[in-house]
C-alpha cells in the first residue's frame, strides 16, 4: 500500500494516542476523597465529633512535611484514619490501636495542594470525623 | 542497616515513643532531572511491638512524608520493656530494631 499524506498521518496519530494511553498506565493511580471513604467505610455514617483535636498549621510551610497531631477523647478507640482530601490518593496513613495504646498519633504528611485534612476514628463500633483546612504556601506537587 | 530511631521517654502513667525512619517515601509521581519517574518506593506497615505483642500498627500510603517521623504513646509501659520497631516497604525491604525502656 502506498503511504499517502492522508494514511501517514493516520499512523502517526495511532502511535500518539498509543503514546498517551503508555503514558497514563505509568501514573500512579489517582481517587478522589468520596471513593476513598466508599472503600473504606462502605455506607457506615461517619459523624463529626468535637473530641478529636486535629492539631495541624493553618498554613503549612513545608508541604512535603506537614506535621499533624490527632488527639482523640473518645474512650476505646480502635483506629485512626489519616485522610488529605485533595491528595491524588486521599488516604495517608490508618493506624490500629490496642487499648494500651493512647489514642494520640503524631504523623507529618505529604500535601499535593491546599486541602481538608480529615481525621477518622472508630471508636465503640462507630465512626467519627473531624477536619481543617490547611494551606499550601508552596508546590508540593513535584515532591 | 539502621534505619530506625527512637527516643523514649517513660513516664508515670505512660510512655511516649517518637519514631523516626530513614526511608525515600516515593510515590511515584515525581519526575528526575532526566525526566524519568522515580519508582514507587514507599513503607506499607509499619509496627510497634512491647514485650512482643503488637500494640500500635500503622499502615502508611506514599503521603506520609520521607524519613517518616511519628509520635505514639503507650499508657501501662514499664522500665525494662522491650519495644520493637519495624517496618516493610512496598519493594519488600524491611528493618527493626528493638530498645528498651530506660
Amino acid at each position: 500500500m502506498r503511504l499517502t499524506r492522508r494514511r501517514f498521518s493516520k499512523i502517526l496519530g495511532q502511535f500518539i494516542g498509543l503514546g498517551v494511553l503508555a503514558g497514563r498506565a505509568t501514573l500512579a493511580q489517582e481517587q478522589t476523597l468520596a471513593q476513598t471513604m466508599q472503600q473504606l467505610f462502605a455506607d457506615s455514617p461517619v459523624e463529626y465529633s468535637d473530641q478529636i483535636n486535629i492539631k495541624i498549621p493553618h498554613l503549612a510551610e513545608n508541604s512535603a512535611a506537614v506535621p499533624i497531631t490527632a488527639a482523640i477523647n473518645l474512650a476505646q478507640v480502635e483506629k485512626i484514619w489519616l485522610l488529605v482530601a485533595a491528595n491524588p490518593l486521599p488516604l495517608s496513613a490508618h493506624f490500629t490501636l490496642t487499648p494500651a495504646a493512647v489514642p494520640r498519633v503524631s504523623a507529618r504528611l505529604k500535601m499535593a495542594k491546599t486541602s481538608e485534612v480529615m481525621v477518622v476514628v472508630r471508636a465503640q463500633q462507630r465512626l467519627y470525623f473531624a477536619s481543617q483546612m490547611v494551606k499550601v504556601a508552596d508546590n508540593g506537587c513535584s515532591r | 542497616m539502621n534505619s530506625i530511631k527512637a527516643r523514649i521517654k517513660w513516664q508515670q502513667g505512660y510512655t511516649e515513643i517518637k519514631v523516626l525512619l530513614r526511608h525515600p517515601m516515593a510515590n511515584g509521581r515525581a519526575y528526575t532531572q532526566h525526566g524519568g519517574i522515580i519508582a514507587p518506593e514507599y513503607i506499607t506497615t509499619l509496627l510497634l511491638d512491647r514485650n512482643g505483642n503488637t500494640e500500635i500498627v500503622a499502615h502508611l500510603s506514599a503521603s506520609i512524608s520521607s524519613n517518616p517521623y511519628f509520635d505514639f504513646v503507650l499508657q501501662k509501659a514499664a522500665r525494662g520493656d522491650k519495644i520493637s520497631i519495624s517496618w516493610l516497604d512496598n519493594l519488600g525491604n524491611s528493618d527493626n530494631r528493638d530498645f528498651i525502656i530506660g
